[in-house]
């Protein structure tokens, strides 16, 4: 995991003392990963938007009250409470995930558009495009274990605990999601291997 | 004793879960010995960057509500802070 300069203890403990800024170093620090776990359970932008926003709210709120003892493990924590809003809003619509996906450019913000060709910009959003796809088409039980893993950043054993599984099952999971993945890939796009030669 | 390593032991090396002696064995085995594992890790480090760059980003309208929110919290905490200072004293001078 990446190390911070500031460990985020320290910046709730700040932002405790009244330090605003030190939470805006919090949110700026994690706002992406959250958001992309969000977006991958309700596959809406604006709803995304929303549920983020209720997301730290609620921690917010669970800060100031005193109530967070997560000792340091702040992504993990508040990324399972937008995990659950989105799980929630799913369960108020009585719906289950649309599996057509949104092609949406402002998705791939680590891509630097203006150093590449159109030819590399266009192979990139497909690449990508299809991925995000084939992560909706995954078994729900993998697609959870890879979101909780790779974009909250809980641990295999926290997953376990989480997911009442034995830490085996979610490693198992784990990889049959990104193998089935690479293999859907390798199947699905031939301009896959041609994008990796970019990357 | 020769060590052996699994699916599962590349899986936590790839997201940094093991410990320096598994992290020792594991590169000795892949890439001094070349494992038959070898294939798999590459597979999961090419879709470890790949799922890095589906990282979506919230609007910057939506990041200012919760800064705002944030901030006033922060206000009222230390409005609460200076009331309840303020009562104290208040209490203190009061015969």
């Amino acid at each position: 995991m990446t190390k911070f300069e500031v460990a985020d203890s320290e910046l709730i403990a700040q932002y405790k003392q009244g330090n605003e800024y030190a939470f805006e170093v919090l949110v700026n620090r994690y706002k992406n990963r959250i958001f992309t776990t969000i977006n991958l359970i309700v596959k809406d932008d604006s709803v995304a938007e929303d549920l983020l926003q209720e997301t730290f709210i609620k921690a917010i709120d669970t800060i100031n009250s005193g109530k967070y003892n997560e000792e340091g493990k702040f992504l993990p924590w508040i990324s399972r409470i937008g995990y659950n809003m989105a799980i929630d809003y799913f369960r108020k619509q009585k719906r289950y995930p649309k599996v057509v996906i949104e092609d949406n450019v402002k998705m791939f913000n680590t891509l630097s558009f203006s150093e590449e060709s159109i030819e590399e910009t266009r192979i990139k959003n497909e690449t990508y495009a299809k991925l995000k796809e084939l992560i909706q088409q995954l078994p729900p039980a993998q697609r959870e274990v890879l979101t909780m893993r790779h974009y909250m950043k809980m641990s295999f054993q926290e997953i376990a605990e989480a997911t009442n599984v034995s830490i085996n099952t979610a490693l198992g999971r784990m990889r049959y999601a990104l193998i089935n993945l690479r293999k859907q890939m390798k199947k699905s796009n031939v301009s896959y291997e041609k994008a990796n030669q970019i990357f | 004793m020769k060590k052996q390593i699994k699916s599962s032991d590349i899986l936590r090396y790839v997201y940094h879960e093991t410990s320096a002696e598994e992290n020792f064995w594991i590169e000795k085995l892949l890439f001094e010995e070349g494992h038959p594992l070898v294939e798999e890790f590459y597979d999961f480090i090419q879709m470890k960057d790949d799922l890095n760059q589906l990282e979506t980003v919230p609007s910057s309208r939506t990041i200012n509500r919760i800064m705002t929110y944030a901030r006033s919290q922060g206000s009222s905490k230390k409005a609460t802070k200076t009331m309840t200072k303020t009562a104290k004293i208040k209490k203190t001078l009061v015969p």
